[in-house]
């Protein structure tokens, strides 16, 4: 994230939260979604998240990387909701409740959603057939109509490319 | 190389384990799931930013301006009678002091606000100069303002019989509420307009 992004996001500047939002959302959302295993409950995570950031934005120190530092204000956001919505089950459904994801798995979950989010759309495609949809090359290149070479010459890039921007994957930020 | 062979992995699952291959497994494990595919609504984006523009400006439904001619013609009309009330400040001086400005709606107004911690919360004073009385149907009203956007009222005034120092009280802790502004209210309307603002400026007594 450029630097006079994140000083204009610190000032509260609109385009700046957009340029933020943008680029972190996916990652917030799917961290939310991971906690909270609900679409709905995930959507008000990411909004909290963005709301508490930008009014804590002059508490952003800008020597830091700004990927923890939100990681951290949409994890506490997800974990509060995730509380405060257990507290309203009668207990005797508890046992339903998921008990939620580790922290070590949650930590990944945000990194990866940053690493894909910067895949370009046809490493993204394909890497999502590929893992998501689990189809086989040749299955990939019959439903995008292209020769099943450039599905591997591509599948292959695109791994590469997530390799590379996953190489800084790291333990959980304290 | 190692990049290849780590890609392989990354697609595949299989033929050599690289050294990160326990990193490279969670990043499987994620990228099979919903997570990490999953888009927010457009809605969140909306609301976003819609809510950061209302609390960029808490007084966002301004019901009238103050007109700069009746505020310069009150100015004249109360004079000299409009200084500030310094005497007897006492004890308050070891306090926390806070300079107000004039806004741009206001930019001759000042004052000082000293912010002094008692049982029952802050008691805030405030010595005002070049503040208008509030005309009929109008009020001033005080506010701490924390940073992360939350405004706590310490009270409201009008000053149509002559000034006197304020006194003002904060049930929140001003050090989490470091903003001190002044506003401009309608009766039995909404928030209106910030004439005066400042912050939180502890004073040396070391000298």
């Amino acid at each position: 994230m450029d630097a006079e992004v994140l000083g204009r996001f610190r000032a509260g500047d609109e385009e700046a939260v957009k340029a933020v939002y943008n680029r972190f959302s996916g990652a917030v959302y799917a961290l939310s979604i991971s906690i909270l295993r609900d679409p709905g409950r995930a959507a008000d995570a990411t909004q909290q998240t963005f709301v508490k950031a930008w009014r804590s934005a002059s508490s952003y120190d800008p020597a830091r990387e700004f990927a923890p530092w939100i990681y951290s204000i949409a994890r506490r956001t997800a974990i509060d909701i995730y509380r405060k919505e257990s507290r309203r089950i009668p207990s005797d459904k508890v046992d339903t409740v998921s008990e939620g994801t580790s922290m070590e798995t949650v930590w990944e979950v945000f990194q990866v959603r940053l690493a894909v989010d910067q895949l370009s759309d046809e490493e993204r495609q394909v890497v999502s057939m590929s893992h998501f949809q689990e189809l086989t090359h040749p299955e990939i290149a019959e439903q995008l109509d292209i020769p099943l070479g450039t599905v591997k010459s591509r599948s292959h890039r695109a791994h590469r490319h997530l390799v590379e921007l996953l190489g800084h994957l790291r333990g959980e930020p304290e | 190389m190692n990049r290849d062979r780590e890609a392989e992995y990354l697609a595949t699952g299989t033929g050599d384990r690289p050294e990160n291959s326990v990193s490279l497994d969670a990043a499987r494990r994620v990228l099979s799931s919903s997570a990490a595919w999953g888009v927010p609504p457009d809605s969140v984006a909306v609301e976003v930013l819609s809510e950061i523009r209302a609390q960029t400006n808490p007084f966002r439904e301004p019901r009238r301006r103050i007109s700069p001619m009746r505020l310069l013609a009150a100015a004249m009309t109360l004079g000299a009678i409009l200084l500030v009330t310094v005497l007897g400040l006492g004890s308050l001086r070891d306090g926390t002091r806070v300079d107000l400005a004039g806004t741009e709606l206001l930019p001759t107004a000042s004052g000082t606000a000293w912010l002094e911690p008692t049982d029952a919360g802050w008691s805030i004073w405030i010595d005002l100069d070049g503040l208008p009385p509030a005309d009929d149907g109008y009020y001033y009203e005080g506010w701490v303002w924390s940073d992360d956007g939350d405004g706590v009222s310490i009270g409201t005034f009008h000053l149509r019989n002559g000034l006197e120092r304020l006194s003002l009280w904060s049930g929140v802790d001003v050090a989490d509420y470091p903003s001190i502004w002044i506003s401009l209210q309608a009766e039995g309307g909404v928030s209106d307009e910030i004439v005066m603002r400042g912050r939180l400026d502890p004073v040396d007594d070391s000298g």
